[in-house]
């Protein structure tokens, strides 16, 4: 951490190789496009190297690339949401929820991941995201109570609800 | 069934990443970014443009604080 907050481009990049596959795997499958999840991914890491000098040497970086990784989706997903509703004003998209599969969905190498891609993108973003967090990443509760800026609590419920979604979208597919 | 949590660990070896081009167009960008803003940039945001900016309102309400009174004063 010290190295990094030097500017240090070997520390970066021991972060990047870290970190890279699992932020480009968890905006992917929020975002459901990998071209909108690649410029993310390119927003984070240019953050990090940003803001690098101003860390607390106590942070987290797990934690808190993810929490930016999030905060960018968020800010992105408000434009597309305002895209939509221009484009349905003028009539040149039918109406309805912006299609969302999973990027990974045909790419995957067996059919319980194929059934697990497809289930997870059905789920709603909230959902999504903290099974992303939990079961993909392995996050603990406490660290996904803090990327989502959730009280513990409320981070187990939500938690219990999107297993329970996961579990009924799974059993419908088999 | 089984709990959703341990089969959605699954996915977190399938290890999908950006292609190489990619990869090396993000870092580099990181790389240029490293260590903030320098000396001259820093010193730019933090002192010279809020300075200049305080300077040219003072300057500006003066100017009108002695156009009314004029005005007023005949």
């Amino acid at each position: 951490m010290r190295r990094l907050r030097e500017g240090d481009r070997e520390a970066f990049d021991v972060v990047y190789d870290a970190y890279r596959s699992r932020l480009f795997g968890f905006l992917a499958r929020l975002c459901g496009r990998r071209d909108a999840a690649e410029d993310l991914l390119q927003e984070t890491w240019i953050r990090l190297a940003r803001t690098a000098h101003r860390l607390d040497p106590d942070t987290r970086l797990g934690p808190w690339l993810f929490t930016v990784a999030r905060n960018l989706y968020l800010s992105h997903r408000r434009w597309a949401v305002l895209d939509l509703d221009r484009l349905t004003e003028l009539s040149l998209w039918p109406g309805g929820s912006i299609p969302s599969p999973s990027p990974f969905e045909h790419a995957a190498g067996s059919e319980l991941e194929r059934r697990l891609e497809a289930a997870l993108a059905s789920l709603p973003v909230v959902y999504r995201e903290v099974l992303l967090l939990v079961g993909v990443d392995g996050m603990s509760p406490a660290e996904a109570a803090e990327v989502l800026a959730l009280r513990p609590d409320a981070l187990r419920q939500r938690l219990a609800r999107a297993r329970g979604m996961m579990r009924q979208r799974l059993e419908s597919t088999t | 069934m089984s709990d959703p949590l341990d089969e959605l660990n699954a996915l977190s070896r399938s290890g999908h990443d950006v292609d190489d081009w990619r990869r090396e167009r993000i870092r580099a960008a990181a790389h240029r970014e490293l260590g903030g803003p320098s000396p001259v940039k820093r010193a730019w945001d933090r002192f010279l443009e809020p300075g200049l900016l305080v300077a040219l309102s003072a300057a500006s309400l003066l100017w009108a604080l002695r156009a009314s009174a004029a005005i007023l004063v005949g």
